[in-house]
């Protein structure tokens, strides 16, 4: 009889060990693996419009197809502050030249695809700031199995994540090329 | 014991053995991956800076006027910090939040540099005497952040008399110094150079050898737009000769008229003083009628006859005659390990072929180096350790690698500090260094290029580019020319608010103008710069072997050195003090 109820704890100990680890591990290897994807593909977006100057539409849908080829569904969210060419509005001294010294206006992710819907392009300027964060909303795999041991909940409760940032370095053409 | 019982009790003595090593080893990886994580932020937010302070700079004319500097400063920094949100969403809302992680950020100029950091505003309005006034109450809880006075690469020495003098250093070799020698106090600038290489001065028609290389006037020429109408916007492209006047450069409206005019906010503002038109006037007579610049004659010329005044004076000065700079008082004598560079027994300011400051490998330069190396490590030191904010952590200043140490003690250069913040198990501190290379500050070595011409087509390339050497050698590229870096630079207009032009103020004639491919693109075939400046070049591997002597590369070395000395001697430079020489 103590022999049986040991053979069945050994074997469902073994199955956990054998199947289960395993698993957990190489599904966490796999969104390590997206996670370096999304980070790349979300650096090099963020790096062309900023040596560009220019979001356009074939860029965004681009980057969107290329996070979405991991397999996972992406909130983006986007940020741009926009250098204000009216300084003098707020302050007397600034000088609507001067990076660094001027205030900034936000875009965000909705206006930016409304833009680039109608327009298919957002021209940027010098000294304009550009973030953008992608992050997972659906469960993965190995969400699921930690799940199963113990529950995270929340909001930012997200196991890939990208994000980029910096400052757009020239003036945006705004010819077609 | 059955089998299966050995089974479980090695899984239950294994499996929470590995669960523990498990977590310890995803937090040892977190921690690193946060360490990246902020280093990366930490360089992208410094860069960000470092191309704001460049962008301001280079689209305003008076960008070496120390206030207007302080403003490009101030933006910079402010930049910075909007970076470093930007990309810290997360983390942090706003400046405030940051300041606690950065304890300091070093912008390191030509001649000194400005730190960034807490400092207690101790103005006290409580007493109405006007000694009351200014009671300083040092208690550590008026702090707040801004710059701190600016501070010179200086140091002291102690004379063989017991006089004290100080010493300001620069980026390059320009030094200024002060003091009483004896007999009175003077102060005396020049840049310092090996004198015995400067013969055959005829100051009549301005022209000079320099190491066996003929230095003479020269006509300089660039391209501007200006706006002729502001309200319609029309504009008109020129190109015109210009010299320089007070570190101010003067262009003549059209070949031979004799008016001149300074470029400012983009136009043409028309000189009417009778003395630099006079000035101008003058210099067409080393030329053909066109206005020529004798800045590299005069920087020799002037450079001969001060570094004949500092061998003669401070000639017998050694490293053991510098003062601490933690008393004020005593020299170092005979402590070798002072200084990051050990000089020895050499004279610092006695420049000859052993010693010349020109080359980077000189005991002038060693010396130069250790002193600015000591004099912001010591400040830096202070500034961080006692910097003020509400976090409990204990500041201290990173250990900086001799590499960096190398790009900051060479280049306008700005290194941000962060650290406090909680990674893991430990706290972040770290530094960040980005050069600014295209600037106003300064003229080194590497960034003057020579332009040549081959079947009309223009490039401007290093001096110590293998194309240039062999093509000039063979006659296959014409010389046409040197100017510094920035002048490679694209210039911005801005007509109105929503349109600008740009130009290149070096693409003359309408010919193409574009940098070499083997030497500003890809720099790896390069000669080492020294040996243009020196006259011949060596294998890199046996000293012995000469690649090409002095008669192969007389022509770069001519237009490289005329243009070295002409960039670095009209340089604004704010605490150069000309007037006791001649």
């Amino acid at each position: 009889m103590g022999d049986s109820l040991i053979t069945v704890v050994a074997i469902f100990l073994a199955a956990i060990l054998m199947f289960v680890f395993p698993l957990m591990s190489l599904a966490e290897r796999t969104d390590d693996i997206s996670e370096l994807a999304v980070q790349t593909a979300t650096t090099e977006f963020v790096d062309d419009v900023r040596t560009t100057g220019k979001m356009t539409l074939e860029d965004y849908e681009a980057y969107l197809s290329e996070i979405s080829a991991t397999g996972n569904s992406f909130d983006v969210e986007i940020l741009i502050q926009q250098l204000d060419e009216n300084p003098g509005k707020k302050t007397t001294q600034a000088d609507s030249t001067k990076i660094g010294e001027n205030l900034y206006y936000n875009i965000y992710t909705t206006q930016v695809e409304e833009q680039l819907d109608a327009t298919g392009r957002i021209t940027l300027k010098e000294g304009d700031l550009i973030t953008v964060t992608a992050k997972n909303t659906n469960q993965t795999i190995s969400q699921m199995l930690r799940n199963f041991f113990y529950m995270i909940s929340g909001n930012d409760s997200y196991q890939i994540a990208g994000q980029h940032s910096g400052v757009v370095s020239v003036n945006g053409s705004t010819s077609e090329r | 014991m059955k089998l299966q019982h050995l089974a479980v009790i090695f899984v239950i003595i294994i499996v929470p053995i590995s669960l523990v090593m498990a977590s310890y080893i995803q937090n040892q990886i977190d921690a690193i991956a946060m360490q990246t994580d902020y280093d990366r932020t930490l360089i992208s937010a410094t860069y960000d800076a470092v191309k704001a302070f460049q962008l301001n700079t280079v689209n305003n004319k008076y960008s070496n006027i120390s206030d207007s500097k302080i403003r490009d400063i101030e933006a910079s920094v402010n930049t910075f910090y909007n970076s470093l949100i930007s990309s810290m969403l997360e983390y942090a809302i706003s400046i405030d939040d940051l300041q606690a992680y950065v304890p300091a950020m070093l912008f390191t100029l030509y001649d000194g540099y400005y730190i960034y950091s807490s400092y207690d505003n101790v103005y006290s309005t409580t007493g109405t005497g006007e000694d009351e006034k200014v009671n300083i109450k040092l208690d550590g809880k008026n702090f707040q952040n801004g710059l701190k006075p600016y501070v010179y690469y200086s140091a002291k020495y102690r004379l063989r008399n017991g006089n004290i003098i100080v010493v300001n250093y620069t980026l390059d070799n320009a030094i200024t110094v002060y003091g009483d020698l004896g007999s009175g106090y003077i102060t005396k600038s020049g840049y310092l150079i090996n004198p015995d290489y400067v013969q055959n001065v005829n100051e009549g028609a301005k022209t000079l050898t320099y190491d066996g290389v003929t230095i003479k006037p020269e006509a300089l020429k660039e391209k501007l737009i200006t706006i002729d109408d502001q309200g319609t916007g029309s504009t008109s492209e020129g190109e015109y000769y210009y010299i320089y006047y007070n570190s101010q450069k003067i262009y003549e409206d059209g070949n031979g008229s004799g008016r001149y005019f300074i470029y400012n906010d983009y136009t043409k503002a028309y000189i009417n003083d009778p003395e630099i038109i006079e000035y101008a006037n003058s210099t067409k007579a080393y030329g053909s009628g066109t206005v020529m610049s004798t800045s590299a004659f005069d920087y020799y010329n002037e450079a001969k006859e001060f570094s004949i005044w500092v061998r003669d004076n401070l000639g017998n000065i050694t490293q053991a005659d510098t003062i601490r700079s933690e008393d004020g008082i005593t020299p170092i004598g005979s402590d070798n390990t002072y200084l990051s560079e050990d000089t020895g027994n050499e004279s610092i300011f006695y420049t000859d072929e052993n010693n010349d400051p020109m080359l980077a490998g000189s005991i002038f330069n060693s010396h130069r180096l250790a002193v600015i190396r000591k004099s912001i490590e010591t400040n830096l030191m202070t500034v961080i350790s006692n910097y003020h904010s509400t976090t409990l952590y204990d500041y201290a200043m990173p250990v900086i690698k001799d590499e960096d140490w190398y790009k900051i003690l060479n280049n306008v250069s700005l290194v941000t500090f962060m650290q406090g913040t909680s990674i893991g198990y430990r706290y972040y501190n770290n530094y960040a260094v980005i050069t600014n290379n295209i600037n106003k500050e300064l003229a080194k070595p590497e960034s003057v290029y020579v332009i040549t011409e081959k079947d009309g087509y223009r490039e401007y390339h290093q001096p110590g580019c293998k194309e240039l050497i062999d093509g000039v050698k063979n006659g296959s590229l014409t010389v046409i020319g040197a100017y510094s870096a920035a002048s490679f630079q694209r210039q911005t207009v801005e007509i109105n608010e929503s349109s600008s032009q740009y130009y290149y103020p070096q693409a003359l004639g309408g010919k193409m103008l574009t940098g070499c491919y083997n030497c500003i693109v890809d720099a790896t075939g390069d000669y080492d710069i020294n040996d243009i400046i020196d006259g011949t070049i060596e294998d890199y591997e046996n000293n012995q072997n000469v690649i090409y002597n002095s008669n192969d590369i007389r022509q770069i070395r001519q237009t490289y050195l005329t243009a070295l000395a002409r960039e670095r001697y009209d340089l604004y430079k704010s605490n150069f003090d000309l007037s006791d020489l001649g």
